[in-house]
């Protein structure tokens, strides 16, 4: 913890004495605490699989923590997070996607595979929605993740994209409806 | 409807619903404290900035000779060569030429080159006088006098008288009338 604080302290351009270097970690370290579980899920949306979203997260909160000086207030530090996340996510997938190799993982979920009937049906209808997922604009895909995400309403949404209320709104309708005829 | 789109977000969340490894937050300490300023090794800055500084040497000692004064060639301009620079025949101002520019030209002429298109220095006071000189060897040409910074004092300078100059009546001819005399 100690040496965490002394690298924020270097990234604070040395001017901050040590007490306020160790504010800036704690900061950091509860921003941490409270995000990572959002970084994690919004990677995980565009990635489908567990190790690379925790390795877009991470790399999120690490470009995160070179401007945090900037990003103290909690509010702006969640939506920074969250459009880097989805940012490199989706630079991460493209670049996956070239390698022919990780091409076939890259579309299939990565939890056990299904042994029950139920199971299979589940698999099936897991696939047919990111399928359709996959398949919306870019705008539309974000905001129907982020409303899926530890409850989100319309206005966290607004607040995490930057976007206004209404439009996250008619968003969020265009996904539904869209999701809906291609799930029927 | 309504349940329909719950139906919906409930699949979507459930789809999410992954937690982070419990190693997660370790990592990203170990990351920042890797990707740190601090971190960076000395030697390898020491390398980073040698290499530039000597990209930039290159560059610049690599940078074709670009001559000091424009210069003009000539079809066979005797006088003008540059290996007539330094001779007793030039005048004192083309001898003073900057050493820079006599080291392009003695450059240029330096044995196992090919020999360049004769040049002729732009200094073209000096190169008329030469010329002249030439043409009629006895008699020397005089320098230029030398312009005194200071100026001349008032009492110094002596009077100029004017006389009344004469001048023929202009006539105006049309081109037609100079035609036809021609």
């Amino acid at each position: 913890m100690h040496e965490f604080a002394e690298r924020l302290s270097g990234a604070v351009l040395n001017r901050a004495d040590e007490s306020a270097a160790e504010d800036l970690a704690r900061e950091f370290e509860a921003r941490l605490a409270d995000c990572s579980k959002l970084a994690v899920r919004v990677a995980y949306g565009v990635l489908r699989q567990r190790e690379d979203a925790e390795d877009v997260a991470q790399e999120a909160f690490v470009r995160a923590h070179r401007c945090f000086h900037q990003l103290r207030d909690r509010d702006a530090f969640r939506a920074w997070l969250v459009r880097m996340t989805w940012r490199l996510a989706i630079d991460h997938r493209r670049s996956a996607m070239r390698r022919s190799a990780r091409e076939q993982f890259a579309s299939c979920d990565d939890r056990a595979a299904p042994t029950s009937e139920d199971d299979v049906i589940a698999a099936e209808r897991s696939r047919r929605l990111w399928t359709a997922i996959d398949a919306l604009p870019e705008k539309l895909r974000l905001a129907i993740v982020l409303a899926s995400i530890e409850g989100h309403g319309i206005r966290e949404v607004a607040a995490l994209t930057g976007a206004p209320e209404g439009t996250v709104k008619s968003r969020l309708f265009d996904a539904r409806k869209i999701l809906q005829e291609k799930l029927r | 409807m309504t349940q329909r789109r719950d139906d919906l977000f409930s699949e979507i969340e459930d789809a999410l619903s992954i937690e982070p490894s419990p190693e997660f937050e370790a990592k990203v300490r170990a990351r920042v404290i890797e990707r740190s300023p601090a971190r960076r090794s000395p030697v390898l800055i020491f390398i980073a900035g040698l290499s530039v500084a000597a990209l930039a040497g290159w560059v610049v000692w690599s940078r074709p000779a670009v001559p000091l004064a424009p210069s003009v060639s000539v079809a066979a301009p005797a006088l003008a060569r540059s290996s007539d620079i330094g001779s007793p025949a030039m005048p004192g101002s083309v001898q003073r030429l900057s050493s820079n520019r006599a080291a392009v030209v003695a450059s240029r002429t330096a044995p196992g080159r090919p020999t360049p298109e004769p040049e002729v220095l732009t200094n073209q006071p000096a190169i008329l006088r030469a010329i002249w000189a030439r043409m009629s060897a006895e008699t020397p040409v005089e320098e230029e006098p030398q312009v005194s910074a200071e100026e001349p004092k008032l009492f110094e300078t002596s009077l100029i008288e004017v006389r009344p100059l004469k001048v023929a009546p202009i006539v105006i001819r049309t081109l037609d009338e100079s035609d036809d005399k021609e």
